[in-house]
């Protein structure tokens, strides 16, 4: 006999931060979200507790947590076992590690049943991993090859803030894409630059997607497998800045560029990565219709109507968020006189 | 739909001068920040709660080194007997933690646990909001002064800075509450509540040495607690706590 099935829901609010690698996750067969709002539409408060070390928040003891609403939500046809599974959570008072010491608490406001047709905004919620292309679209425009050139060799070259991440630096032949790759990190921008808002935009985005805990390095790579021939890998890359697909392939392929980090204070992050998430991240809004062409020129447009004001805060935070942290922005935080020390260490 | 826990508590009354308890984000103005856990409606820039750390460890500490005086070994706070250079690093009359478990277990053990066994203890989020709130946050929450001190100092002689930062404390009064999550045997109760007793005679949080972390206890009360919670007609749920003082029980174990 097919009997309906019904969804329990219990609803409460987190009084300290709920210490867990994700705001989703599963206890006793029953999915518990964080989110921030009761509606859960709004995505969850992130904190890092931990002890500090020299003033920062360091791995190991860097932990993530979770605050705002939380929502657990049991699936079942027999009414018996979706109530003793809401009142096991009821008694409980909190979720997630060190919870002996605080943290996890959690205040309970409600409690609902609803019928599984019904739709629930906890239903729509579905985690994506994030993958690259292996290779580019053979009918990819012009104007969006030229765009995804400057994306994947703007940290090849010496800007205000820091020198060359493979320290040498290539000579790149396209005078605007040059120009793009040379100043992204300058004020003062080219304003008959057109690639130059684009170059500066994805940085940005790609480096406070991929830098989530801060991990200082004092090495650009590691050692342990080998010394990298950085003049040969310039070399291989300066080879291939004609073709955005070959210089992709090369990119996606690369052993050397995976081993070497994108900024020193987050050595979690490869150079591969944060290239291959900025060229991906184009190639997403170029499909979206975010970015236009029109014969060379290539611009980024504004949202539509519906997710502008979306869109608008989510700029506006994030913002925020760079301007607060200057660890944020895509630089080096050496000075160019030790960078050429390290250099000169290495190559010896 | 109804369901009711009954545990035994410790509620610890306790106040501050000046007290460090950072280990929140660090802003753009190097300012070591208490743990901040938001704020609630218009509550302004003032009405941010804060969450005080370091308490379950000025505990485990107060144990340590109530212990010392009274000379039986107690697990240290490290889990490691020796550096990778081959350095001790655990003192005479201590052992790493959990080593005791399960043939000897030590009083310390018996009450904070390891990675072998949970602690018999847990202790609730103390939170503090600021006494410039406009609108005091709903729940259990301690309202205190919280402030910035700015740290910066020349060195003697010359005119650069050798110190420049901030650091977020908080002054006032706030309630400690730890439950019971077992039974203690009456030796054991008798422990835990001198470690607490002796607390004041460490500090909590940084600078203890520079004036800060001073803590003057109030009041200690031990009790029984029935915690309700019940869903009403509405699917909204009501928590109700009956306490009963257990202080007879409570003069009985300390004599």
């Amino acid at each position: 006999m097919n009997k309906t099935r019904r969804l329990f829901i219990l609803r409460g609010r987190t009084i300290s931060p709920v210490v867990s690698s994700k705001p989703l996750f599963m206890q006793k067969g029953c999915r518990i979200r964080i989110s921030g709002d009761e509606t859960g539409e709004r995505a969850a408060r992130r904190v890092v507790v931990g002890k500090l070390r020299k003033g920062e928040h360091k791995a190991p003891v860097a932990l993530s947590a979770y605050m705002g609403f939380i929502t657990v939500t049991y699936l079942t046809a027999s009414e018996s076992q979706g109530r003793k599974k809401i009142a096991y959570f009821l008694q409980k008072d909190s979720f997630g590690i060190y919870s002996h010491e605080g943290f996890g608490r959690v205040k309970w406001l409600r409690y609902t049943v609803m019928e599984q047709g019904e739709r629930t905004n906890e239903s729509k919620i579905t985690t994506r991993k994030r993958g690259f292309r292996k290779g580019l679209n053979p009918s990819c425009p012009k104007a969006l090859q030229r765009l995804l050139l400057a994306l994947l060799l703007h940290d090849f070259v010496h800007t205000e803030r820091h020198h060359s991440k493979i320290y040498t630096e290539i000579a790149i032949a396209d005078p605007e894409i040059r120009s793009a790759c040379k100043n992204h990190h300058s004020m003062n921008s080219d304003r008959m630059n057109d690639l130059l808002p684009l170059v500066k935009y994805y940085d940005h985005f790609a480096a406070s997607l991929s830098r989530k805990k801060a991990l200082r390095t004092t090495t650009r790579y590691n050692y342990e497998k080998g010394p990298i021939d950085f003049e040969r890998l310039a070399e291989e890359i300066e080879e291939r800045q004609d073709s955005a697909y070959r210089l992709y392939h090369y990119i996606y392929h690369s052993k050397e560029l995976a081993r070497i980090v994108e900024a020193m204070e987050y050595g979690r992050t490869s150079l591969k990565y944060h290239l291959l998430l900025m060229a991906n991240l184009a190639i997403e809004d170029f499909i979206k219709g975010k970015i236009t062409l029109n014969g060379e020129k290539i611009r980024r447009e504004k949202s539509t109507p519906a997710g502008e004001e979306a869109e608008e805060k989510l700029q506006t935070a994030k913002g925020a968020e760079m301007r607060r942290s200057s660890t944020l922005s895509n630089t080096d935080s050496r000075e160019p006189d030790q960078l050429k020390d390290r250099e000169s260490k290495e190559q010896r | 739909m109804r369901v009711s826990r009954t545990f035994k508590r410790i509620t610890v009354r306790m106040r501050t001068p000046i007290a460090k308890t950072g280990n929140g984000t660090i802003g753009g103005g190097k300012i070591n920040n208490l743990l901040s856990l938001g704020k609630e409606g218009r509550a302004g820039k003032e009405g941010t709660m804060y969450l005080v750390k370091g308490l379950r460890g000025l505990l485990g500490h107060a144990m340590m080194a109530l212990a010392k005086e009274q000379g039986r070994e107690i697990c240290h706070s490290s889990d490691k007997s020796e550096t990778q250079k081959g350095e001790q690093i655990i003192p005479e009359g201590f052992h790493p933690t959990g080593a005791c478990y399960p043939k000897n277990e030590c009083i310390k053990h018996k009450i904070m646990g390891s990675i072998h066994r949970p602690s018999r203890i847990k202790f609730e989020p103390v939170i503090i909001v600021s006494s410039q709130a406009k609108q005091k946050p709903i729940g259990n929450v301690n309202v205190v002064h919280i402030a910035t001190e700015k740290r910066n100092a020349l060195a003697f002689g010359t005119k650069k800075a050798i110190q420049d930062f901030g650091e977020r404390y908080f002054s006032g009064e706030f309630s400690l509450k730890i439950e019971l999550l077992e039974e203690l045997a009456p030796e054991v109760l008798k422990f835990l509540l001198q470690a607490l007793l002796y607390m004041p005679e460490l500090g909590l949080g940084a600078s203890v040495n520079n004036g800060a972390g001073k803590i003057e206890l109030l009041e200690i009360a031990f009790e029984e607690v029935q915690r309700t919670r019940a869903v009403t007609m509405q699917g909204e749920i009501r928590e109700e706590e009956k306490t009963r003082s257990l202080w007879k029980e409570l003069e009985a174990i300390l004599s």
